[in-house]
């Protein structure tokens, strides 16, 4: 058999091989490649390259918190900031870059992040809390979706993720009510509907404050289930389909309370009695064996009750947020506290009500179909 | 005649219990029906576009998805040469020496690694990366691809216009510093 093409020809990638190089690359420096040529630009903006980037790439590398430069707080200092983790791990320094919603509130008000996924942030709309906008700050677009239903009686959850058999990401909205049916829809972006659809079988339970946690393809909330147990609600985006995640064996510890996050890409639990939290982690999901207790935190500091676990780093160290709103680095194996000198304070009593307390939060070049909604329109010029 | 150890293993085979004996002969046959199979396997030739014959040994053959798949789909004769019309000599034996130390060098395969790469120019490079990509090798494709984002990351669309042989059919500029996190929405 004789090679007959351009023997002497030099080889020029194919887009392909390109697409392979281009996806390991950081966003950062994707961003400036996009003027290279139009088909690299196109290969930027392209869903399956941009997902493929981002599953290359760490789940979380920044936190984002609502922050004010001092307290107390005044209205028009809160800014909605994303730290470098590597840089809080390392040298317990802040490095923000500052995220200017594109659609910022009056009065300089925070914006009320509900969830986030693969770069993609999901707010509410101060003014009209019916409104929810999702944004990539990273390529700085944004599309609103369309209104939630009028009646608000209850308390509203959410969840967003991706679901990969279709290909789509999807949000969840959950009104969970002690006295009336839940109520949970789903808006799948991209799948050309742009409408919310009802989920059926969605369980009667009351949500915790809490988004949804995305891990392996579901999200889970978690429930005051019957008698006042704890459930961990999941739905599996794929269809639509709701369960039950199972829990550890807490070992006899009274609980008090029961948080739910994600470690590691995997579920976690934290599990506080009245001196000490127990951390969890489920390294297979949906397998009760596979719950795995990482480490005791105890409170022998009566000021680090109620700390949560926000991330652990490759190397052990363990990211707190704690109560009043500062962070402090912990490490496990000699117990031992680095509490962040802040520049920045992350306003408490936003981090402490908000459902979306400090979060995991990656830049991404993942885009859904972007367009300037009239819904939003309707929404501003309605106040 | 000549008794071969194999045959001789037989011999004495025979001198056991019964219950024993066909055990060890089940055994046996195993044995030999491994030691047919890989003799199969070895003796798997590849040929370069440049006429060149490479006999290459099943582990890492392995490697080679590609080859791999035209052996068991294809039901290829593997007694003459498997035609790789795409690869040149000097590529292919590149590629088993990176598969080779890919699997038995694992105290310096980072050195080797290093030394590897220095040993290639941008041109070649991009040829075995071709190769890499034609053969199906993912450890090799891997290893270029995170090499040429090493190369191009903090160059300017300038350079890797030149590098890639691309030709600039972008009418702008102005989305060439376009930083991250910017409120304003972009261009398109």
């Amino acid at each position: 058999m004789a090679s007959t093409e351009r023997p002497h020809a030099p080889p020029s990638l194919p887009m392909e091989v390109i697409g392979e190089i281009l996806e390991r690359l950081p966003v950062k420096h994707l961003l400036r490649l996009r003027c290279v040529c139009k088909s690299w630009k196109a290969l930027v903006s392209d869903p399956g390259f941009a997902k493929n980037q981002v599953r290359r790439s760490p789940t979380a590398t920044r936190l984002i918190a609502n922050t004010t430069t001092r307290p107390p707080l005044c209205d028009n200092a809160v800014s909605l900031r994303a730290f470098r983790l590597r840089s809080l791990f390392n040298d317990g320094t802040f490095v923000a870059s500052e995220l200017n919603p594109p659609l910022p509130n009056p009065r300089g008000k925070p914006h009320q992040i509900v969830a986030s996924c693969d770069g993609i942030i999901c707010f509410r709309v101060l003014e009209n809390p019916n409104f929810l906008v999702l944004w990539n700050p990273t390529i700085a677009k944004f599309k609103a979706l369309p209104p939630l239903a009028e009646h608000t009686l209850g308390d509203m959850r959410f969840g967003f993720g991706y679901d990969s058999s279709s290909r789509t990401y999807k949000l969840v909205w959950v009104l969970s009510s002690r006295r009336r049916q839940t109520q949970a829809n789903v808006f799948a972006l991209g799948n050309g509907t742009d409408t919310w659809t009802t989920i059926r079988g969605f369980p009667s339970s009351h949500l915790y404050r809490d988004s949804g946690k995305f891990v392996s393809g579901s999200l889970n909330w978690l429930t005051s289930g019957a008698s006042s147990s704890r459930v961990i609600v999941s739905l599996d985006l794929r269809n639509e389909s709701c369960g039950e995640v199972p829990q550890p064996d807490y070992g006899g510890v009274v609980l008090v309370n029961l948080t739910l996050c994600v470690l590691r890409d995997c579920l976690s639990l934290q599990a506080f009695s009245h001196t000490f939290v127990d951390v969890w982690l489920m390294r297979e999901y949906g397998s009760k064996e596979s719950w795995s207790h990482l480490f005791r935190l105890s409170f022998q500091v009566p000021n680090f009750k109620n700390t949560k676990v926000l991330f652990i780093c490759e190397d052990g160290q363990v990211l707190l947020l704690h109560r009043f709103g500062r962070l402090i680095v912990y490490n496990p194996v000699n117990a031992t506290f680095k509490i962040i000198k802040d520049i920045a304070y992350c306003e408490s009593s936003q981090i402490g009500r908000s459902p979306y307390y400090g979060s995991g939060w990656t830049t991404s070049v993942v885009s859904v179909v972007w367009q300037f909604f009239v819904w939003y329109i309707i929404a501003v010029s309605g106040h | 005649m000549v008794i071969t150890a194999k045959g001789k293993e037989i011999l004495e085979i025979a001198e056991e219990p019964e219950y024993v004996m066909l055990a060890k002969v089940e055994d046996l046959k195993m044995d030999m029906l491994r030691i047919v199979e890989e003799e199969e396997i070895k003796k798997i030739r590849l040929k370069t576009s440049d006429e060149a014959t490479f006999e290459v040994e099943p582990s890492i053959l392995k490697e080679m998805k590609r080859v791999q798949s035209l052996i068991n789909t294809e039901a290829i004769d593997t007694s003459v040469a498997i035609p790789l019309p795409n690869i040149t000599s000097r590529n292919l034996s590149r590629i088993i020496d990176f598969c080779w130390e890919h699997q038995y060098n694992t105290e310096n395969l980072e050195e080797f690694k290093g030394r590897f790469l220095k040993s290639l120019n941008h041109q070649e490079l991009k040829e075995l990366l071709l190769a890499a990509n034609y053969l199906n090798i993912k450890t090799l494709f891997d290893f270029l691809c995170n090499s040429f984002t090493d190369l191009i990351q903090n160059e300017s669309p300038e350079f890797i216009r030149d590098f890639f042989n691309i030709l600039n059919d972008t009418n702008s500029v102005k989305s060439m510093h376009a930083p991250a996190f910017q409120g304003s929405i972009d261009d398109d």
